[in-house]
């Protein structure tokens, strides 16, 4: 293993929150090494192909990890063990390139309720079901810490969108930077209805230009949005945002198609760097002063119990094992509705209204969900995930109601807030190896009962939402059981200030090694019930901020 | 797929889309989309494809091409309920069934440039545009 000179950090992973670390390190002198396992893509591998993106991988997906060569386990509820590749069901996938997820997301901008940072303070007396089995806790940071964090990442990146109607978001400084994008048929409909049962419906923020901002133009409300690179590039990513900030500094490089193996220890337990392969398959060293995880929660986890030592036999921050437990990402659940007159107008991203009324305050539930129409469908989506009941799977009829019901129906869901379940992990494979012989990830165990019970709930809100905006019919869409990971995974390596219960402290760094840190959805405690990439970000922020402030 | 394959997988496909005032699975060709994926992302369902076919064929005593939609149907609703004969189709035709479907759907609603979806036939009959070329920027569609 050669050498390369040494570096005063060493990022890991260029998603959603590396390149603001990146960025923020970069800006305050440091040179940075970021090392990315994917691929540079832009504007022109938008696409535009229903069968294969990020969303939908029905014959793979463009944005990796490659199919071969990048295996998961899989551990059903009895027991079995699934081999999955990463297009695959279950692989709880994220986008490996630059940008991440960010660069074919969604997009939608969520600050977390205040609640949400203090789960066990709100819920733990007044619903006892929720703590019980649960790793249920409150972050070690207030929404009032993240306040300005959120703003920054707004404001950086882009986001557009109208918060005003919302009464139950947190204090903010400032509003968005941008107008939101106007109102699509389907959410004029939803509005009204909405209203009807006196809810307070309002414009979901998007990191997306609705005008021309950071130089980049706005949306051109095309079909082909989540799960593809946006070909105007008006989505904001961080591969369009703060990465080419960091590049312009001249003080980091980025290397790509890199896949680090182990992060490396002295023998004082301090980190010296990591042990990075080339796409070359060769194997590198490069020394840094600080690492930096950025992998996202399963990929970060996976990193930390590979980076075995003697004074680490566990795996690295893993004395407790506490490393890959708790792995949580969104349940949804919703409804869906039909309709007598078109609700379809060709218009994207597609998503534009949300309530967030039953986030918190649920009677005897330990929250709730934001709820929101769904993002633009593709014809192939609807075929394959909407469905009325007793309606056949086949034949003429189901052609008929596909030709009937394409353009008049609307899905209604959100991300169900989740018990954190000591469980639910991430563990790697005693056997499986990918293509570069790094045991491979292996994920087991299901969700909470609560999260299933708050989850049910949210149906029965969501239908109500419909039927009020006029649907002729409506049926719920209930949770499944499983392992809870995709492209909202999170809390693997839990924030805390017990290093008995957690992993990282409040700064995110590991409590056993002073100088590694953990930057990505690996440190929520709890995840919201809401999409949780603003809060990455504007954890990455915050973080940033304290390293170069408290390490000069 | 050799053409005897192609007529009989032609059969199967337009019992599950028919056409009717719009074209179905046959005309949009699904069986292209199926036979081009074969040699790519389902490479490994060939053989599972050429034993369904051999099945249906002899379930049908080798008229399966020739029989009526409503006989087609009939046949293909024992498979989906796993009823066709164990002889032929050991787990009754549930796992090919379903295979097929799949594949049928991804060829009539999915995007033209592979193979099926011809002319847009699906997008037309629930009215969305087709491919813009960049942008918005549409160009003209002869059927």
């Amino acid at each position: 293993m050669s050498a390369l000179p040494r570096v005063k950090a060493v990022i890991i992973g260029a998603g959603a929150g590396g390149p603001i670390v990146a960025k923020e390190l970069t800006q305050a002198g440091w040179p940075v090494v970021l090392l990315e396992r994917g691929q540079w893509y832009t504007a022109n591998d938008c696409r535009k192909d229903d069968l294969r993106n990020q969303r939908n991988s029905t014959l793979g997906h463009p944005f990796g990890p490659d199919d071969d060569g990048n295996p998961r386990v899989v551990v059903t509820a009895n027991g079995q063990q699934r081999l999955v590749e990463p297009s695959g069901p279950g692989y709880s996938n994220n986008a490996a390139c630059v940008g991440g997820g960010t660069l074919s997301y969604g997009a939608m901008a969520w600050r977390f309720h205040p609640n949400d940072f203090q789960m066990k303070t709100v819920y733990g007396a007044q619903v006892p079901r929720a703590v019980e089995g649960s790793t249920l806790a409150d972050w070690p940071i207030t929404y009032d810490e993240l306040e300005p964090f959120y703003e920054k990442a707004e404001w950086e990146l882009g986001v557009s969108g109208d918060v005003s109607t919302d009464p139950f978001h947190g204090p903010r400084n400032k509003p968005l930077p941008m107008p939101p994008l106007p109102p699509t048929r389907e959410h004029l409909i939803l509005e009204k209805g909405a209203k009807a049962l006196g809810l307070h419906p309002f414009h979901i923020p998007m990191l997306r230009n609705s005008v021309p901002y950071n130089g980049r133009p706005a949306c051109m409300r095309c079909r082909w949005c989540v799960g593809f690179a946006c070909e105007v590039d008006a989505k904001c990513g961080t591969q369009n945002t703060v990465l080419p900030t960091a590049l312009n500094t001249g003080l980091l490089e980025l290397r790509l198609q890199c896949m680090v193996k182990e992060i490396l220890v002295d023998e004082h337990g301090k980190a010296t760097g990591v042990a990075y392969f080339d796409r070359q398959g060769q194997l590198w060293e490069q020394p840094a002063e600080h690492v930096i995880v950025s992998g996202s929660a399963i990929e970060s986890a996976r990193l930390l119990l590979n980076s075995k030592s003697r004074l680490f036999p566990q795996g690295l921050g893993n004395r407790y094992d506490w490393v890959g437990r708790n792995l949580q990402g969104h349940t949804y659940t919703g409804a869906f509705g039909l309709f007598d007159q078109d609700t379809y107008d060709d218009v994207g991203p597609g998503a534009g209204i949300a309530i967030c009324d039953y986030n918190h305050g649920n009677p005897d539930l330990a929250g709730g969900a934001m709820l929101a129409n769904e993002f633009i469908r593709l014809p192939y989506q609807f075929v394959s995930g909407l469905r009325a009941p007793g309606v056949p799977r086949w034949g003429a009829a189901h052609k008929e109601f596909v030709r009937r019901f394409y353009r008049r129906s609307i899905a209604v869901q959100g991300p169900t807030q989740e018990m954190p379940f000591f469980e639910s992990r991430v563990t790697v494979d005693p056997q499986v190896r990918d293509k570069l012989g790094i045991p491979v990830a292996r994920l087991s165990g299901n969700k909470h009962p609560h999260t299933i019970e708050i989850g049910d709930a949210m149906t029965a809100k969501a239908e109500a939402w419909l039927k009020a905006s006029g649907a002729i019919q409506t049926w719920p869409k209930k949770a499944g059981q499983g392992t809870s990971g995709g492209q909202h995974q999170a809390g693997t390596c839990r924030m805390g200030n017990d290093p008995r219960t957690s992993v990282v402290d409040r700064w995110c760094r590991l409590h056993e090694v002073e100088n590694v840190h953990v930057v990505d959805g690996s440190v929520h405690v709890t995840n919201g019930g809401f999409n949780p990439v603003l809060t990455i970000m504007a954890n990455a922020y915050r973080v940033a901020g304290h390293l170069v402030g408290g390490a000069k | 797929m050799s053409p005897e394959q192609a007529v009989l997988l032609e059969a199967w496909v337009d019992a599950l889309i028919p056409s009717d005032q719009d074209a179905g699975a046959r005309d949009a060709g699904v069986v292209q989309y199926i036979d081009r994926q074969l040699a790519r992302k389902y490479k490994r369902q060939q053989p599972a494809y050429r034993e369904a076919l051999a099945a249906i064929n002899l379930l049908a005593e080798g008229q399966f091409a020739q029989i009526t939609l409503e006989e087609r149907t009939e046949f293909l609703t024992a498979m989906e309920k796993g009823e066709a004969p164990k002889t032929l189709f050991p787990d009754g035709g549930k796992a090919i069934f379903e295979m097929v479907l799949a594949h049928t759907m991804q060829g009539f609603y999915g995007s033209p440039r592979h193979g099926g979806n011809k002319d847009y036939a699906s997008w037309k009959m629930i009215g969305v545009p087709p491919l813009p070329v960049r942008g918005r920027q549409q160009y003209e569609v002869k059927s």
